[in-house]
């Protein structure tokens, strides 16, 4: 179960960084 | 025909006009050029010429001298405003070329020339900004991306090496200060470059005193913890230190926030506005190491024995040590911008002003256009201006490399910074302030520092995506080290994370070419050579054909004598006194090239009386009683004179470009004296450095053939295209690019701008015309063709310094990130400390830095004091 949940909340570490950083949307990238 | 030429009016000094006789002898010369010759305005008092639109001013140049007036071309007057100027209000932008009276001196040449590509920075460059919070490429990518992203930036550019960003376009000035603080920078417009330089230097000495008061805390800490850890016991959490652990943890806690509180303050920024930096790598690494160590202090009991291991002291130390390289890193940038601290030194701070007949020290700043200014021998020059009294030799070395003081006369132009060496003098302050032409160099050099060559843009491109990755890899490291590691996993895995993301180091990655950029430009500036964009220091290192106009950067581009032939062995200083003497009385072209041969030898002129000048044929006079002539052949042929036996004297001067001058005393020739346009004395070296460096050399004239083949002998010149049109000197640059090489063009006049333009590097002569430097990448203040070999050689090192520290930088990161992951774990049972990433993360960025520096010890092939020996022997 601990496993589970470490590899599970490394995956959404990962997901978060991807969305944060290249999909989520932001002013800068809004305004071009 | 080029733009230049068909929208220009040209202006041409003129030599030796004194009546309306010898305007209509110009007008006559000109008419095969124009179809109506009264459009052609001869000013006999300003000895002045103005082309009407459409005319080739070389060819005029050349048809007027033959006429027998000697003739330069002064300036282009723009019959059709520039675009940029039609809206543009400045100054700087509004001035005309139409005050040119006078031959401008080569450094106001420059001047102008930078004046007017700044004149289009202000229409096109628009705004300076003034960046701080930005540390690594990452910055300088987000920064870039927040420029352009306001409406109407066409263009941004964001420079780490001295924190400045601009922007072209039609942007206000405060929506792009908000679009970079909206990224999380601080930004603030730069109204006076020189006041901004010396607040960032003011700034870059508190922050470097600060950065090491902190790192000796934040070191101290930490090196004390590791101690205390080592020779009490272990750095394991038990129930007897468990109390002191969770202290210390509060303790390191204090020091990270009062020591790198500018790491995670810099960081949340970023990160709020989706960026990340250096600085999100920092204060996540430190981060995670104090909070997993705190868990293990406040819960020990939580995690398995072998994993209560605290790491206070690596969050403590990887501070204390970044801190160090930055402040490391702030003290070599502060070196490489040395070539223009060296230039604003040479600013005098007061001037001796003559105000209602008295004089008085007055600040630089008080000196008004206008002012009459005193210099003595020994004292530098503050202001641009104009000599009105006395004369002296003035040290221009400073401003543009050439070696050998320079003669000053009333009506000369002098510089500021300039070094007066002899004679005391008063002159007219033209230019004051911002205008002089130190200050434009000054401006030029600083804008070519911090334009980036398109190899820099790679290293962008990686490190808009490197931080990010880096945070994935970080993860993906610690997942790895969960599922396969040995026990303790989640120490293993904090430590595996931690040092990924302390090791990676973007701050190399963005500084490696801007740094280089930097010292290479200021090196170029040293030796005389001043690049305009970052780009032709990356394109002048690839150069494999250079091809040179003749008149002017070949050749001196003023008649010289060359050969002197004797009838009578061991007679040729006589020879040369009796043609003096009688050519000290002519205005004629040939006969400066004469007295300028006697002065430099100094031969006293013989006693002449009677002086007669004779149209189209020579001159003559009395000479100890018997008639002494000096002219063509066919004159003195005509007066029954035997010329034959210099024949051949006669033959080679004409194949080597030259006139024969022949002189004859009585019924007896003397000799015959060779004036043409004389090859510069270090044309040939300079050529010769060329070849070694596997260049080939080509020329282009509008010689006839064997002229143009007799000079490419002399001067060592691979291959030429002789009768080429000054508007076709273009399509011989287009052709060679086809060919497959890399051109470099060189010339000095306006009809070489076209061709200037259309090479892949321009070479302008700082002699040569304002066109011609404006179309030119790069321009030689010294008229030397030296300038050329020097710029390449330059270009070549600072791009082998540019590869070496972008090389270095991706090694160490693609080295680094994998062997902090523990990929050595495995085989070598290695895996990284997060200290020695730290450590290793601030020595990357310095080692990039101290290698641009090491530019700055460069010594092109060209030793100037041998030229500058050679040339006082001469």
């Amino acid at each position: 179960m601990t496993s589970f949940l470490v590899n599970l909340t490394g995956l959404a570490l990962m997901a978060a960084v991807v969305w944060w950083f290249w999909l989520a949307p932001t002013d800068t990238k809004t305004k071009r | 025909m080029d733009s230049t030429t068909a929208n220009t009016k040209n202006r041409l000094s003129i030599a030796g006009a004194t009546c309306q006789g010898c305007a209509r002898k110009i007008r006559v010369a000109l008419e095969p050029l124009v179809d109506d010759s009264a459009a052609v305005d001869v000013n006999i008092e300003q000895k002045t010429v103005t082309l009407p639109p459409g005319i080739d001013p070389t060819d005029a140049a050349r048809r007027i001298t033959e006429a027998g007036f000697p003739a330069q071309i002064l300036s282009a007057e723009p019959t059709v405003a520039k675009s940029c100027c039609a809206s543009n209000t400045t100054p700087s932008c509004s001035s005309g070329k139409g005050d040119a009276d006078e031959a401008e001196a080569p450094v106001q040449k420059l001047a102008s020339a930078a004046s007017n590509s700044n004149a289009n920075n202000d229409c096109n460059d628009g705004i300076q900004l003034a960046v701080t919070g930005a540390t690594c490429a990452s910055c300088v990518s987000t920064i870039e991306k927040a420029l352009k992203s306001v409406s109407g930036v066409t263009h941004a550019h964001m420079n780490l090496a001295d924190n400045t960003a601009s922007a072209s376009g039609q942007a206000d000035a405060q929506a792009l200060i908000s679009a970079i603080e909206s990224a999380g920078y601080g930004a603030s417009v730069i109204d006076d470059p020189d006041a901004a330089d010396e607040r960032r230097q003011q700034q870059d000495r508190k922050r470097y005193r600060s950065l090491l008061v902190k790192m000796a805390v934040s070191l101290s800490l930490g090196l004390g913890m590791m101690i205390w850890g080592m020779g009490f016991g272990s750095m394991t959490v038990d129930p007897g230190n468990q109390t002191t652990w969770i202290n210390l943890g509060i303790l390191t806690l204090g020091v990270m926030i009062a020591t790198g509180s500018h790491f995670f303050t810099s960081a949340w920024k970023a990160f709020v506005h989706h960026n990340a930096n250096m600085d999100t790598l920092v204060a996540l690494g430190t981060g995670t190491a104090w909070i997993y160590s705190m868990v293990v202090a406040v819960f020990p009991e939580a995690l398995p024995e072998m994993a209560r291991h605290v790491y206070f002291e690596a969050s403590a130390m990887i501070i204390g040590l970044i801190n160090l390289g930055q402040a490391l890193e702030l003290r070599a940038k502060g070196k490489t911008s040395e070539a223009v601290r060296r230039l604003l030194d040479l600013r005098a701070k007061t001037a001796r002003v003559i105000r209602d007949g008295q004089e008085q020290d007055l600040p630089i700043e008080q000196v008004r256009k206008g002012d009459q200014i005193r210099v003595r021998p020994g004292e530098q020059l503050p202001v641009d201006g104009v000599v009105r009294e006395g004369n002296t030799r003035i040290d221009e070395s400073m401003l543009t490399g050439e070696p050998m003081p320079v003669s000053k006369a009333e009506g000369d132009e002098v510089s500021a910074g300039t070094l007066n060496t002899r004679g005391s003098i008063v002159y007219e302050a033209t230019r004051v302030g911002s205008d002089t032409a130190l200050a434009q160099i000054i401006r030029l050099v600083k804008k070519a520092q911090g334009s980036k060559p398109s190899i820099g843009r790679l290293a962008d491109k990686i490190s808009s995506v490197f931080v990010p990755s880096v945070m994935l890899i970080a993860i993906v490291a610690a997942l790895a080290w969960y599922n396969l590691g040995p026990d303790p996993v989640i120490a293993h895995m904090m430590v595996a994370a931690t040092t990924v993301l302390i090791i990676a180091c973007p701050c190399a990655l963005g500084l490696a070419t801007p740094m280089s950029v930097m010292v290479g430009v200021g090196k170029a500036a040293e030796y005389g050579a001043l690049i305009r964009q970052g780009e032709a220091l990356q394109t002048a290192g690839k150069i494999n054909l250079v091809i040179l106009d003749k008149t002017g950067t070949i050749t001196a581009g003023k008649p010289a004598v060359t050969q002197v032939h004797v009838v009578v062995e061991g007679d040729e200083s006589h020879l040369l006194a009796l043609a003096a003497g009688l050519e000290q009385h002519s205005e004629h072209p040939l006969a400066y090239a004469i007295m300028e041969k006697v002065r430099q030898d100094t031969i006293q002129p013989a006693d002449i009386t009677g002086f007669d000048s004779l149209n189209g044929k020579g001159v003559a006079g009395e000479y100890n009683g018997d008639t002494l002539r000096l002219g063509n052949r066919r004159w003195l042929e005509d007066e029954g004179l035997n010329v034959t036996p210099l024949d051949q004297a006669a033959q080679s001067i004409t194949d080597n470009a030259g006139t024969p001058l022949f002189v004859a005393l009585g019924t007896r020739v003397l000799g015959v004296i060779g004036v043409a346009d004389a090859i510069k004395s270090d044309s040939r070296a300079a050529i010769e450095r060329l070849h070694q460096a596997g260049i080939k050399v080509m020329m282009v004239t509008g010689d006839v053939d064997a002229t143009a083949k007799a000079i490419c002998a002399s001067a060592g010149i691979d291959d030429y295209r002789a009768e080429v049109l000054p508007e076709d000197k273009a399509d011989v640059v287009n052709d060679m690019r086809k060919k497959g090489y890399t051109v470099a063009m060189v010339g000095d006049g306006i009809n070489d701008a076209p061709a200037l333009a259309a090479a892949d590097v321009g070479f302008a002569i700082g002699t040569g015309t304002d066109v011609a430097i404006e179309s030119a990448a790069i321009t030689l203040m010294r008229g030397s063709l030296h300038g050329v070999p020097d710029a390449i050689e330059i270009s070549r090192a600072t791009v082998k310094n540019i590869h070496q520290n972008l090389f270095g930088a991706f090694i160490y990161n693609s080295l680094g990130i994998p062997i902090a992951a523990g990929l050595l774990y495995p085989v070598w049972g290695i895996l990284l400390s997060p200290i020695i990433a730290g450590a290793a993360m601030s020595m990357s960025s310095v080692t990039v830095v101290t290698n641009a520096n090491r530019l700055r010890l460069f010594k092109t092939s060209h030793n100037v004091d041998n030229f500058a020996k050679q040339e006082q022997n001469q």
